[in-house]
C-alpha cells in the first residue's frame, strides 16, 4: 500500500490530527509594481497535519486580488499551492497563543486592465508571519496575525504584506 | 513514493511559464518626469532628432513636463496611474493657425496590458475671419503585444490611428480628412524605443536618464 494511501486512513480514521484553516485578510503592495496596482484581499484554505501539539507541517490553496490604484480598471488575480508549517508556543491556551507560519509555493499571477491581458506567470513563492492564534469556543480557534511574503518573479521579487485572520478547528486528536 | 514526487515536481515545472509580469508592473514605461532626460533617434535615411525634457511648466493649470523635439514642444503629465498630453491642434487658413482644440487627453492608462484599448475624440468648432472651422478628431491605441524591438525586451507595443477632419466652411474648400497609423514600442524604464508610420522609421539609439 503506498504511503499516500496509509497517510490518508490515517487521517480519516482519526488518528492523525490535524487542522483545518480557512484565513482572509487584507494584502498591500510593497515596492515599485505596487505603483499601479493597490491593496487586495487574500484567502487561503489549509490542512495542516499536527505531529507534535505544537507544530503543523501540511498545504494550502492560496488566492489574491489586487485592484486598481488609481480610477482605473486593473486587475490582478493570483493562486496557486503551498506547503506550509506553524509552530505554536501554546497551543489548546484559551487566549494566548503566540506563534509563526511559513509557507511555500507556487503562484499563478495574472493581470488584467482596459480589456486587455498579460500573459499569466507561473512563480515561486514564499511568506511567513506571526500568530495570535486563541480559542473562539465550540473547538474552534481563531488568530489574527501579519504575513511578509514574497513572489520570486522573473525579474524581480513582488513583495507585500498582509493582515491575516484565521479560523480553524483541530479533529482527530 | 519518489516516483510519485518527481512526476509532480516534473508536471509543476512543465506547467511553469514565467514571465517578467512584475518587472513591468514596476518599469515605468514613458519616463518624462526627469529633467535631462535625453532619447537620441535615428531617424531612417534622414539622420537623427534628440528628445530632451528640459523643464517643467504649466499649461492649462496644470504642472507638467516639456519635452523639445528640434524646434517644437510637446508637455506630458505621467502620475496617478495616467500619461496625459497637450494636445494642441490648430488649422491653416488665410496664412494664420488658427487654434481648434487645446486641452490635456489621457494618451495611456497604466498598466498597460496586452489587449487593451483606448480610445480618445474631441468634436469641435472655432470662427475666425468670420469663417467657421470645424475640427473632428479621434485617436485609438490598442496594445498589440508584448516582445523585444530594437534590441530593448520586454516592449509593449501600441498600434495608433489618428484621424483628423477639419473642414473650413466657405467657397472652395471640402472636409479634409487625414489619417495616421503609427507602431510604438515603449521599454521599461526607457520609453519609445521604435516608433513606425509609413513615412519615417525612429529607432532609439541612445538613451539618458535625467536627474
Amino acid at each position: 500500500m503506498s504511503p499516500f494511501a496509509l497517510l490518508g486512513i490515517a487521517m480519516v480514521s482519526g488518528l492523525l490530527p490535524l487542522d483545518i484553516g480557512l484565513s482572509t485578510g487584507p494584502v498591500f503592495p510593497v515596492g515599485a509594481w505596487g505603483d499601479n496596482i493597490g491593496t487586495g484581499i487574500e484567502a487561503r484554505a489549509s490542512l495542516a497535519w499536527k505531529p507534535w501539539e505544537r507544530v503543523g507541517v501540511g498545504a494550502g490553496i492560496t488566492g489574491c486580488l489586487y485592484g486598481d490604484a488609481w480610477d482605473g480598471d486593473a486587475s490582478l488575480a493570483c493562486i496557486g499551492p503551498e506547503i506550509l508549517t506553524d509552530l505554536f508556543l501554546r497551543p489548546h491556551a484559551r487566549v494566548f497563543n503566540p506563534g509563526v507560519e511559513a509557507g511555500f509555493g507556487l503562484t499563478r499571477s495574472r493581470m488584467e486592465s482596459a480589456g486587455g491581458a498579460d500573459p499569466a506567470t507561473w512563480d515561486p513563492a514564499w511568506r511567513a508571519g506571526v500568530r495570535w492564534d486563541f480559542s473562539l469556543g465550540g473547538g474552534l480557534r481563531g488568530a489574527v496575525g501579519f504575513d511578509f511574503r514574497g513572489i520570486l518573479a522573473s525579474g524581480g521579487s513582488a513583495d507585500s504584506f498582509g493582515l491575516v485572520f484565521r479560523a480553524s478547528r483541530e479533529v482527530g486528536r | 513514493m519518489k516516483k510519485l514526487i518527481t512526476a509532480a515536481a516534473a508536471v509543476l515545472l512543465l506547467s511553469c511559464d514565467r514571465n517578467p509580469l512584475f518587472l513591468r508592473l514596476g518599469a515605468d514605461y514613458y519616463p518624462v518626469a526627469s529633467i535631462g532626460s535625453q532619447w537620441e533617434y535615428d531617424v531612417q535615411g534622414d539622420g537623427s532628432v534628440i528628445v530632451t525634457v528640459i523643464d517643467q511648466t504649466v499649461m492649462g493649470d496644470r504642472s507638467c513636463y516639456r519635452l523639445q523635439t528640434g524646434a517644437g514642444y510637446s508637455y506630458w503629465i505621467n502620475s496617478e496611474g495616467k500619461l496625459e498630453h497637450w494636445e494642441d491642434h490648430t488649422v491653416l487658413f488665410n496664412g494664420y493657425e488658427v487654434e481648434v482644440y487645446r486641452a490635456w487627453v489621457t494618451w495611456l492608462d497604466w498598466p498597460l496590458a496586452t489587449g487593451s484599448t483606448s480610445t480618445d475624440s474631441a468634436s469641435t468648432y472655432t470662427v475666425s475671419q468670420g469663417v467657421t472651422i470645424s475640427h473632428k478628431w479621434r485617436r485609438s491605441t490598442t496594445v498589440a503585444g508584448l516582445g523585444t524591438a530594437a534590441g530593448w525586451p520586454d516592449c509593449y507595443h501600441l498600434t495608433e490611428t489618428e484621424t483628423t477632419i477639419n473642414w473650413i466652411q466657405t467657397g472652395g474648400f471640402t472636409p479634409d480628412t487625414t489619417t495616421v497609423t503609427r507602431d510604438i514600442w515603449l521599454a521599461p524604464d526607457v520609453g519609445m524605443v521604435l516608433k513606425a508610420t509609413p513615412d519615417s522609421v525612429l529607432t532609439l539609439q541612445s538613451y539618458h536618464q535625467g536627474s
